[in-house]
């Protein structure tokens, strides 16, 4: 460091005395205020050569310094990363561990789904609601008389409300417990339990659908039409029993469990014993029964070109169902028109009494189902793309009997006692196209884009029509009696004798949950009038029913 | 030959067949449900007991292995894996397959010698070589900075050892319950990650060079060396203090039954106290209970002062409801993450 200092005095001082050619000239005070210069100069240099020593030695240290701090941090890094990913592996293995034991719980359109971790176990609530408007027009004028005016009150309805609670128990037991509200009554539907180890053989016991009619089998949300038509009326609605099914699956694959009803393999079976019930008898929740002898039910149903690659033909559905059974003075329920206005009703009656002197005289009549009553059920369906058709042909037989006493104080006397086999008959046929191309089918339609104006997305909307038709015995109107004082199973002046119906309907499948559903049907009825004169029969006025229905379904 | 004497022929062959004595034809599995160190010891011994039960039955034997924390093994077996026995890591995971499914009997502990521990172990350190942290006994792994791996007590057998441990050796030096509670807290506070069983530990320390520190079982620790490059890379440090732990076996008594494995099965645990077992239990760094076997394999043992479950903490039914139920000490020290 000393070389360059005095290079720098050295060169400060001849630049200096260099500066000015009349150095001789210059006097000493001159030469005294040059040396304090230079003085001051060379302290100036001192302070500034201390200053970049201070420069150039501190980075020196931090520099020295610095590798080993950077080791320090890249290992603390190092370590911190090293226990992230650990956590995140711990954690990860933990979590694995928490889901074997955590429940899966679905919600969505389909209701909400609770299932164990290993799937073995499972609960679905699910649940519709049919809000209904039923229209009835040109009822209100007809008749001459108040008594025998026709006007059918139009009402809102709720015609179902009803929840469904399903569920899986270790795999292989199923359960469904299902009540409604519908109709201002509390009623459980379903209540069930399936065990089904095999596909091929499954056996459920409880209260469920009959598995007698076709459209009785079908869901209620996926109706083409309001109300069903006659032909279910002449099978069992629900019964109490136990039912073994199954179903079997085209060669060489396996069949898989598909529910007690199920629609989806080539053979599907049911061989049931039941309470039994009537004909068109109400779901209700008393399960009593009056006799040891029970109702024998079966039905089989296949889609005999499943799987056959003949496209037009896989949705072709036939089968055949029946029952048999020896019912005991069971009463007998009416049967109602599509409007849901009794159009049988049979003679259970209590008349108005008499007095005789000091005597009441009452006339009892009672009509029951008793003896053999069996049915035959042929059955098909065919869906294929957007068309459909369903059609089921029944006939019921029974034994009816009836009876009119009179009871004149406290003695009873028998009047009537009639036995008559009664074949009842119904039948009908339903079309329907989905107007837009959606695949029709027996569990409803559902479309691909939920209605959105704003997206112009509409749903779906089905057309559908229908004939059918119901045909009573004509022994049910015979007089077993008197002219003077008749006894009729079932009153021909208030029962009809046959019924023709055609419908034509429309259903917007807005969603996969709402429908909104528009029908008109259009009834004529044989007899279940009076008449006028000689002539003591007429037809019944036609029903014209408009039905709507708002319908939500999880 | 006519028809008939050749069917009869046939048909006493295919009898002769079938009645064949069961010797010529046996073959039985077993299961083993263990916890997460014992694979090693146990592929050596199922071969072992494999040759001895041939030997002695003629029958060939097979025995699978499941390995995982003890704790979730002994819920497994309770679910219903189906093993034949269990060789847990501590007595109070047998306990749980009579109180919960009745699988055992009450009294499965006095079965077989030394309340059914045919081995024991401790827990000792396994820091990095050189001990860059100068650990030498609890105390040094709770000071701040030092980084600890060890497993959950929640999960896994070892870690609940290891907890009673840390307990132990404060409740011994500092003299009270609350002590030695902020003791065990200071430790788990310094755990950088707490994984589900022993061995998910030992590659948490070993594998992945996670901390300075991993408390875990001598045997455990030994392995480790064996495995990931010995004194090289690790050394052992022996506290002054630790626990006696006893990991127990037993026979599940209505498995066997239905898998009719109960004789094998019996066998199969009974044969670990016999000498060939013990020493292979040594080998393993397990220590054994046949006194002659601990003398031949005692300088790998180190010397320390331990003690029993029984002793300091009645029993592993008051341990478990104190410290590792939910809502227990355990829950209240013990913070996640740092």
């Amino acid at each position: 460091m000393k070389h360059p200092r005095m290079w720098v005095l050295v060169l400060t001082v001849n630049s200096v005395l260099g500066a000015d050619p009349a150095l001789a000239a210059l006097d000493e005070k001159k030469f005294e205020a040059m040396e304090r210069r230079l003085r001051e100069l060379e302290r100036r240099l001192e302070v500034a050569e201390r200053g970049n020593r201070n420069i150039i030695a501190a980075p020196s240290a931090e520099a020295a310094a610095q590798p080993a701090a950077d080791e320090r941090t890249v290992k603390a890094l190092d370590q911190k990363v090293r226990i992230l990913e650990r956590k995140r592996e711990v954690e990860q293995e933990v979590a694995a561990e928490n889901a074997k034991k955590t429940p899966k719980i679905e919600a969505g359109s389909s209701g909400v789904k609770i299932s164990s971790p290993d799937g073995g176990h499972n609960l679905r609530i699910r649940g519709f609601v049919q809000a209904d408007g039923n229209f009835f027009m040109d009822d209100s004028t007809q008749g001459t008389t108040p008594q025998n005016r026709t006007n059918i009150p139009d009402k809102f309805t709720l015609r179902r409300a009803r929840l469904l609670l399903d569920g899986t128990l270790f795999k292989h037991v199923d359960f469904r417990f299902a009540p409604d509200f519908g109709g201002g009554q509390a009623r459980l539907f379903d209540g069930y339990v399936d065990l089904h180890y095999f596909p091929f053989a499954s056996l459920a016991a409880g209260k469920q659908k009959a598995p007698i009619s076709l459209e009785r089998l079908q869901s209620a949300t996926a109706l083409l039409f309001a109300e069903r038509a006659y032909p279910t009326q002449l099978a069992p609605n629900r019964d109490l029993g136990v039912v073994l099914h199954g179903n079997i699956s085209r060669l060489g694959s396996t069949a898989q469990y598909g529910g007690l009803h199920n629609f989806n393999d080539v053979i599907t079976y049911h061989l049931g014993v039941f309470n039994g019930t009537t004909d068109n008898q109400a779901v209700q929740n008393a399960d009593t029964d009056r006799d040891d002898d029970k109702e024998f039910e079966g039905r089989v149903f296949a889609h005999p070109f499943q799987h056959s690659g003949v496209s037009v033909l896989e949705g072709l559905g036939v089968g055949v169902a029946g029952s048999w059974g020896q019912p005991f003075e069971n009463q007998l329920a009416n049967l109602t028109s599509p409007g849901q206005n009794a159009v049988l009703s049979y003679a259970n009656a209590t008349s108005a009494n008499t007095v005789r002197g000091a005597n009441v005289i009452t006339n009892v009549s009672s009509v029951t189902s008793s003896g053999d009553h069996y049915r035959l059920y042929p059955q098909a369906y065919w869906y294929w793309g957007p068309y459909g058709l369903l059609g089921e042909w029944v006939l019921s037989s029974q034994g009816l009997h009836g009876t009119r006493t009179r009871r004149i104080g406290n003695v009873t006397h028998v009047r009537n006692d009639v036995s008559v086999r009664q074949d009842n008959t119904a039948w009908q046929i339903a079309a329907s196209y989905v107007l837009t191309g959606e695949d029709n089918t027996f569990q409803g339609v559902r479309p691909p884009h939920a209605f959105n104006p704003f997206a112009s997305t509409w749903g779906a909307f089905q057309l559908a029509a229908r004939w059918s038709e119901l045909d009573i015995d004509d022994d049910t109107f015979r007089n077993y009696a008197t002219a003077q004082s008749p006894f009729f199973l079932a009153n021909p002046q208030t029962s009809i004798s046959r019924a023709t119906s055609w419908a034509v309907g429309l259903n917007w499948y807005l969603n996969a949950n709402i429908k909104l559903m528009a029908d008109y049907e259009q009834t004529y009825f044989e007899g279940g009038k009076a008449g006028t004169g000689t002539n003591q029969l007429a037809d019944r006025e036609t029903e014209k029913v408009f039905f709507t229905r708002f319908q939500y379904a999880f | 030959m006519s028809f008939l004497k050749s069917t009869a022929l046939f048909t006493t062959l295919m009898i002769l067949i079938a009645l064949q004595p069961d010797s010529a034809k046996a073959e039985v599995t077993l299961l083993n449900v263990s916890y997460d160190p014992t694979r090693e010891l146990y592929q050596d011994y199922n071969a072992l007991f494999a040759k001895y039960w041939k030997s002695k039955t003629g029958e060939d034997v097979t025995i699978q292995q499941s390995h995982g924390g003890s704790g979730k093994q002994a819920r497994a077996v309770v679910d219903g894996l189906e093993g034949d026995v269990v060789t847990l890591a501590l007595a109070y995971d047998v306990d749980q397959l009579y109180d919960k499914a009745k699988l055992v009997p009450k009294s499965w502990q006095g079965r077989l010698p030394q309340n059914s521990s045919p081995y024991t172990s401790t827990i000792v350190f396994l820091v990095r070589a050189g001990n860059p942290k100068n650990i030498k006994d609890w105390d040094d792994v709770v000071k701040n900075g030092v980084s600890i791996v060890t497993p959950n007590p929640k999960t896994s057998g070892g870690a609940r050892w290891v907890y009673l441990a840390a307990w132990g050796y404060a409740l011994k030096k500092y003299g009270s319950e609350e002590k030695a509670q902020e003791f065990v807290g200071k430790l788990y506070k310094n755990t950088a990650v707490l994984d589900t069983g022993a061995r998910g530990a030992s590659v948490s320390f070993a594998e992945r060079e996670i901390g300075d520190v991993l408390l875990t079982w001598e045997n455990e620790g030994f392995l480790i060396l064996k495995e990931y490059g010995g004194n090289e890379k690790f050394q052992i440090v022996t506290p002054s203090v630790s626990i006696l732990a006893e990991p127990p076996v037993t026979v599940v008594d209505k498995v066997v039954k239905r898998h009719g494995t109960e004789k094998v099965a019996t066998e199969y645990l009974k044969y670990l106290y016999s000498k060939e077992a013990q020493e292979l239990a040594a080998k393993h760094h397990y220590r054994p209970r046949d006194a002659e076997v601990l003398a031949k394999y005692g300088k790998q043992f180190a010397n320390l002062e331990l003690f029993t479950v029984d002793a300091l903490f009645g029993g592993w039914k008051e341990a478990q409801e104190k410290h590792f139920a939910d809502g227990g000490v355990f829950d209240k020290i013990y913070t996640p993450g740092r």
